[in-house]
């Protein structure tokens, strides 16, 4: 179906094909005519024809050598003399060294030597071209009259062109040709009743669309990228994370990111000269926190100096409050399981916690690392929770997030005993990648926090990289670059 | 962790018995150390409670045993004369209480110095140097030709002023030029600091044999026809040095050394290094089981530990005198649960029923933020951690929460609003078309000094409109919305602040004052390289909810 606008065009196309014409006898802008246009040819009533033109148009260096070529000037100085010593002709000798350069190559001097001077002998080609135009001279001749591209000697053009004197754009030039069948639709006379194409209140009311009918869409046609809202992919992720613990029964924990090094690390037996707790891998903050109540503190401290009451040995060292009061950014948020265990009473157990937040390492952010991330920590407390159960929680949770290919094997962390590391198999590289580190807490960890030997299971893995190979991202920080396009882009979580 | 890199054809003449190197990868992972590769070398990390581990011969004692071609307590004879027959007789001099208190010897005859022994003797000693000896401070090594030694040796202190020639210099060096130019003295210099006196082990004749912990002496070192050893270790923790001579004399044991005994005089008290007595544990089998989950025999226990290089005698564990990490008896079941295989212990989920429960400052924020996409909002997240120069250009002035030792400038600070970093997020973004309507929920942490921990977080949500029409209106607008849905009033005071339009800031009150909105001021769009206009508001969720649950 034609619209006016298609009509009107092809009214127009009797007297012109000329686009700058047609757009002055329709009134329609340029692009309307040409979508008109696309219409008519598809249903033949007009054909689109086009050619391409090579518009040629002199450089700067062409206006320059277009007054006098440089050989023409030395081949000028020849006219009276058979010989010239290149000394002699008072021009740039960098223009020289262009003039004898084409001279030769065109045959039309000679070049001697003489002791240190350089002679020009005119040859007889070159006393003809004294007589008649250089083929550049013809060409540019011909350029500034304002002949076009294709009527000109390509092989001069060439050479102008690599001497910088002009540039050669191709234009593409459209003109639209009225079909036999256009014509005899002409003739046959065009009705100009439109379709309705907007479906608005007043059609509705005066019920206009039952005489004309509605205007067809082009339904295949591409719509713009819209704008709208959405959750940030980290988070989508974070909240399915949140829901795997949930749905298996945890409780939320939550806690500061900014803590006390006692939280962070002497309730979890690290002892104070570990060198985890070195300066390299933790973000300290200014300041010195309060310890939680002098009886914490002083079983905390009885268990790092000599095993406190129970049969350990503890680290038999010399245990320092000030150390424990340092400030840092909690480098793993098992500093929330140990909070919670000094704040949970035995007699509400079994229990089981989980928390989601961020940790901090004070490491230069490249593609695998990043100074700050996201960890999720579990820990499940109570009499006969074993070993056994703790990897069966970890493959749960290593299922849920789509991973088959895993295994357990010992590890170290100083507040864990037994230790277990899970490992996610990469067929690509053929290597075992850590993913979870986990553990039974230690006695030495249990004892002054909950004031009692039972068994804690505990796990912390980070994420990012579950992410990462979700979203097929391989630059860690690509997580948190905050562009719009990507953020929008990236399809959802689905889990 | 340490890597350490062994030569594995020595691993395997040390184990005596061809294995594949498929076998070596898994079982080498599945005792317990984190392999890296396995071909001619095999690259593994050694975990810091198995300092043991860091020599081929200690890890080869560890090897053989989880593999069952050697399995229970390795026997470690150690040769003591009768007394007055004493052959190697050492003085600690109670000077050297001042600077480097305790000290440790022994001697090890009789070892063939193979390329494979001198390099593991390296490794073990650099390694144990960094960890366990804590970059030397805690504890540093020296190894010495026994045969240029004449005993009693002495450990003792000397003024700055005192020569010897150190190792890999060519002339006498005082005690001071040697902290100031050898290497090895310009590296721990920091460990003498301030001492009038330092460290030296002399023999009879007055021949220096160290300076702890810096350098061994030229006079006594160590060649390719060395036969019998002198070991020294110096130190803070007399624990630290009794398990670090303990590893590197089994470890020389390990390759046909014989251990000879050192009588120590120790301000009136004597001694006999090395003390070779394995440690002893109780094992409590119902434990054992309990923590695992597992119904092993006290038979099973007994193999498993004896693949572990200990023993079981009655109900006593004996634990190799190499082995540092034994704190408590849970550090046993973990040898037991090493021996038995993670790889083959089933995993299974108890029945504890327990109710999930999540934080309900959570589930607001998550209600928040969907409204938020709601309006068309895109949610973007930023780091915790920033730049004060974020805030300077946002004109933002109250205190922040600073990190005193980052590596890099980029965050040197905590957030304590989400703005700026959203102002980065915009004008990394200005290639992209407008609207670019966004925002973002997370906590921002607060200077405190009534908290304990010196820091209180807030849970915010910010909202930034920008685009060539956005204005106040419109951020009011959803504010509404947002108080709309959550059920509580909202109104706006006038205020001011540097970051926005003046007269164009309000405080957002809902019961009380919970955050700010306004027009961002052309001075902190144009710092942020804007040239979009920014309409936006920021608030403290936390304060908002418990309003919303009180009304």
């Amino acid at each position: 179906m034609l619209t006016v606008q298609d009509k009107k065009v092809l009214l127009a196309l009797e007297e012109t094909g000329d686009i700058q014409e047609l757009m002055e006898k329709t009134q329609l802008p340029e692009v309307a005519i040409m979508r008109s246009a696309l219409t008519l040819q598809d249903t033949n009533l007009a054909e689109i024809h086009e050619r391409t033109e090579s518009v040629v148009e002199l450089t700067r260096e062409g206006e320059r050598l277009s007054q006098k070529l440089p050989e023409r000037k030395i081949l000028d100085l020849l006219r009276t003399t058979d010989t010239l010593d290149v000394k002699d002709t008072s021009m740039d000798p960098s223009e020289v060294t262009i003039a004898l350069g084409w001279l030769k190559r065109k045959g039309l001097v000679d070049i001697l030597k003489k002791d240190e001077s350089l002679i020009l002998k005119i040859t007889e080609r070159g006393r003809e071209y004294q007589e008649q135009r250089l083929p550049e001279e013809e060409v540019l001749a011909r350029i500034l009259s304002g002949m076009g591209g294709d009527t000109l000697s390509p092989e001069t053009l060439k050479t102008l062109k690599s001497r910088k004197a002009i540039t050669v754009k191709e234009k593409i030039h459209r003109e639209i040709i009225l079909t036999q069948k256009g014509a005899q639709k002409i003739r046959e006379g065009i009705e100009f009743t439109e379709q309705i194409s907007q479906v608005t209140p007043e059609v509705i009311r005066e019920r206009k669309w039952v005489a004309t009918g509605f205007r067809p869409y082009d339904i295949t046609a591409d719509v713009r990228d819209i704008t709208y809202g959405k959750r940030h992919f980290v988070n989508q992720a974070i909240e399915y994370v949140r829901k795997i613990w949930l749905e298996m029964g945890f409780k939320e924990m939550k806690g500061p990111m900014v803590s006390s090094a006692f939280w962070n690390f002497d309730a979890l037996f690290q002892p104070q000269d570990h060198p985890a707790r070195d300066m390299q891998d933790t973000f300290f903050v200014a300041g010195e926190a309060d310890l939680p109540d002098d009886s914490l503190v002083e079983r905390v401290k009885a268990m790092h100096i000599h095993g406190g009451e129970i049969s350990s040995t503890g680290w038999n060292y010399q245990w320092d409050e000030k150390e424990a009061q340092k400030l840092v950014l909690r480098t793993h948020t098992t500093v929330l399981s140990a909070r919670t265990l000094a704040a949970i009473k035995k007699s509400d157990l079994p229990l089981k916690f989980f928390s989601v937040g961020k940790c901090f390492r004070n490491e230069k952010p490249d593609w695998s690392h990043l100074a700050e991330f996201y960890q999720t920590d579990g820990i499940v407390v109570g009499e006969g929770v074993n070993l056994r159960n703790l990897l069966g929680y970890l493959a749960r949770f290593l299922q849920k997030m789509g991973i088959q290919n895993f295994r357990f094997r010992p590890a170290y962390f100083p507040y864990t005993e037994p230790s277990v590391e899970a490992e996610v198999y990469n067929p690509r590289t053929r290597e075992w990648v850590e993913l979870i580190g986990s553990g039974v807490f230690r006695p030495e960890v249990v004892v002054p926090l909950l004031g009692e030997d039972i068994p804690v299971l505990a796990w912390g893995p980070g994420f990012g990289r579950i992410i990462m190979d979700y979203y097929r991202i391989t630059d860690l920080r690509d997580l948190y670059k905050n562009d719009l396009k990507q953020i929008r882009d990236l399809k959802l979580w689905m889990w | 962790m340490p890597l350490i890199t062994l030569d594995k054809q020595d691993v395997l003449d040390l184990l005596g018995k061809p294995i594949s190197d498929d076998d070596l990868a898994h079982n080498i992972s599945m005792m317990g150390t984190d392999l890296r590769q396995v071909s001619d070398t095999i690259e593994v990390e050694i975990f810091p409670d198995r300092p043991d581990m860091l020599s081929t011969e200690g890890f080869v004692m560890a090897l053989e045993g989880y593999l069952g071609i050697r399995t229970g307590l390795p026997d470690f004879h150690v040769t003591r004369p009768d007394k007055g027959k004493e052959r190697y007789t050492a003085y600690i001099d109670e000077k050297v209480a001042l600077v480097r208190p305790f000290a440790v010897c022994a001697v090890v005859r009789d070892v063939r110095l193979s390329d494979g022994a001198v390099k593991s003797l390296m490794q073990v000693q650099e390694k144990l140097h960094i960890t366990h000896g804590r970059n030397r401070k805690k504890v540093a090594i020296g190894v010495h030709d026994l045969d240029k030694i004449e005993f009693p040796v002495t450990y003792t202190t000397r003024p700055l002023d005192f020569r010897f020639v150190p190792l890999e210099w060519y002339s006498d060096l005082s005690l001071e030029e040697i902290l100031t130019s050898h290497k090895k003295g310009i590296e721990f210099a920091h460990l003498l600091k301030d001492y009038s006196e330092y460290p030296l082990w002399l023999d009879k004749k007055g021949t220096v044999l160290s300076m702890p912990p810096i350098i061994n002496s030229e006079d006594t070192k160590v060649e390719k026809d060395t036969k019998h050893l002198f070991l020294d270790v110096t130190g803070y923790s007399r624990q630290a040095l009794e398990q670090a001579l303990n590893i590197l004399v089994c470890s020389l044991a390990r390759r046909g050394g014989t251990i000879h005994a050192v009588h120590v005089h120790e301000q009136g008290k004597e001694r006999w290094y090395p003390e070779l007595n394995p440690q002893e544990m109780e094992v409590d089998l119902d434990y054992v089981n309990r923590w695992l989950g597992l119904t092993l025999t006290w038979e099973q226990v007994r193999s498993y530990l004896e693949r572990m290089r200990c023993s079981l005698e009655g109900h006593t564990a004996r634990i190799p005198p190499y082995r540092a990490d034994i704190l408590h008896p849970v550090d046993i079941i973990e040898d037991v649960a090493k021996a038995y295989g993670l790889d083959k212990m089933e995993p299974v989920i108890p029945r504890v029923s327990t109710i999930g429960e999540e934080d309900p400052l959570e589930v607001f924020v998550r209600k928040v933020a969907h409204l938020m996409n709601g309006f068309s909002l895109l949610e973007v997240k930023n780091y915790y951690l920033t730049s004060r120069e974020f805030f300077a250009k946002t004109l933002i002035a109250e205190d922040v929460v600073e990190v005193v030792n980052a590596v890099t400038a980029e965050y040197n600070v905590l957030r304590s609003w989400l703005l700026p970093e959203m102002l980065y997020t915009l004008s990394s973004n200005k290639h992209y078309e407008y609207p670019q309507n966004i925002f973002e929920v997370g906590e921002v942490i607060l200077p405190s000094s009534k908290a304990q921990e010196r820091t209180e977080e807030e849970y915010h949500l910010a909202v930034v409109l920008c685009h060539p029409k956005a204005s106040f209106t419109e951020a009011k607008e959803i504010l509404k919305a947002l108080a709309q849905n959550v059920g509580t009033p909202v109104t706006l005071e006038l205020t001011e602040h540097p970051a926005f339009i003046k007269g164009r800031c309000g405080s957002i009150v809902m019961g009380e004052k919970v955050g700010i909105i306004g027009e961002v001021t052309p001075e902190v769009l144009l710092a942020w390289g804007l040239e979009v206009p920014a309409a936006c508001f920021e608030l403290d969720l936390g304060k908002v909810y418990s309003v919303a649950v009180a009304t």
